[in-house]
């Protein structure tokens, strides 16, 4: 084995990452003949016992309670509230206003769909049952049109609950990461000429 | 789809909320978690909010934003506890919701630390530890400093392996890199390390 095959898995060897028990030999015979791999492979075992020993920087005594807190009560400062709750009864009317549309559009367009598509050992209408259009793990079928609108309703409705949830997250802490923290939430806004400040905390 | 990997789970929840022997400790305060038990989730974040600090700092200048974005990791990890569906994995699960969470804010704020550009956080120097006192902080204090050297991806990677004691894979997934990849940022990041305090040693003409 030549050094420049083992040297990159040397830090692999000092870690017990070198699953191979052939490999794992041949480097280990190696290295009782080459200094130099033994040098590197030392570097890798030094360096991974200081980094070991140094422990965690550890946060303020309050985190816990922080967190704790936002669990509790979910407590979102009254402007986000407003300003989500908004947005998303927005989104919500949209997708209602939309799938409302598709099904007034649509509803006379599939009688004439499903009358003309050939459907052996089957009655031909409307709401014939639907063949899955889910991977066949699923086992989902669906036993009408309207079922079928029903469910992409309610993954709308999840997908909205979803994107709710990650924008109150993200809000806050853009707003708490912000210099002046907490603080922030409560100040007036700034008046028009003044100059916006830069958010210089993260980086 | 689900049933396999429901299996750990359904095996401790059968057993009272109690994790078998092979699981590790926080497996069962997951289960007790998502069953109701609050305080369950208070252990779990006692148990890891210095863990997922330390990994914000890899990426964070301040300690406070640190907090503050650690806060937010554990609130997400809380309310998406139901998706998790090896409890035994908590930990790595923890981790990839921690990197995610800041390379979404990075990506964000365009605040992403160019490639190859050396970094150097004040947090890693420790300014309450002066040198007259005991050589072992001085030696930690020195270690932090040439960590703080490191590319960003190499300091995330010997944080998980090294402080964290992650596996190769775990670190992979986490990440999202190839295991080779993770190999290969240990190795060169240890040796980055090691240049920077033999360098370090030869400014100060101290013993390392």
């Amino acid at each position: 084995m030549k050094c420049v095959e083992l040297t990159e898995l040397l830090g692999a060897l000092a870690d017990g990452e070198i699953h191979d028990a052939e490999l794992r030999a041949q480097m280990q015979a190696h290295l009782a003949q080459c200094a130099s791999c033994r040098e590197e492979y030392a570097l890798q075992v030094e360096v991974k016992g200081l980094l070991a020993g140094l422990g965690h920087e550890m946060p303020s005594p309050f985190l816990l309670t922080r967190v704790l807190g936002r669990l509790g009560s979910r407590r979102v400062p009254a402007f986000w509230n407003l300003r989500l709750a908004y947005a998303g009864a927005a989104a919500a009317f949209l997708v209602v206003l939309g799938a409302a549309g598709v099904l007034t559009v649509s509803h006379s367009q599939m009688l004439g769909v499903y009358k003309a598509l050939p459907v052996p050992g089957a009655e031909r209408g409307a709401f014939a049952p639907l063949p899955s259009i889910l991977p066949d793990d699923e086992e989902v079928h669906y036993a009408s049109f309207a079922d079928l609108i029903e469910r992409r309703h309610a993954d709308a409705r999840e997908l909205l609950r979803a994107r709710s949830q990650w924008e109150e997250l993200d809000s806050i802490v853009r707003v708490l990461s912000s210099e002046d923290g907490e603080e922030a939430i409560y100040k007036d806004l700034p008046e028009p000429d003044e100059p916006a400040e830069e958010d210089e905390n993260t980086g | 789809m689900m049933a396999p990997a429901l299996t750990a789970e359904l095996m401790v929840d059968r057993d009272a909320g109690r994790a078998v022997p092979d699981l590790p400790a926080e497996a069962g305060l997951v289960i007790r978690t998502k069953n109701g038990d609050a305080s369950a989730f208070e252990e779990l974040v006692k148990m890891f909010q210095h863990r997922v600090f330390n990994f914000v700092l890899t990426r964070v200048r301040e300690r406070q934003s640190a907090e503050d974005i650690t806060q937010e990791v554990l609130v997400k990890a809380y309310f998406n506890l139901h998706r998790l569906r090896r409890p035994e994995k908590f930990k790595s699960w923890l981790f990839s919701i921690a990197h995610n969470h800041l390379r979404d804010l990075m990506r964000k704020r365009k605040l992403e630390t160019a490639d190859g550009e050396e970094t150097h956080f004040e947090h890693y120097v420790d300014a309450r530890t002066p040198d007259r006192e005991f050589s072992q902080e001085r030696l930690k204090s020195r270690v932090r400093a040439a960590l703080a050297r490191l590319k960003p991806e190499q300091r995330q990677v010997l944080v998980l392996c090294d402080i964290e004691g992650l596996s190769y894979r775990e670190i992979a997934d986490i990440m999202r890199v190839p295991l080779g990849t993770v190999q290969s940022r240990v190795f060169y990041a240890r040796k980055r390390i090691k240049e920077v305090l033999v360098s370090q040693d030869l400014l100060s003409g101290d013993e390392l």
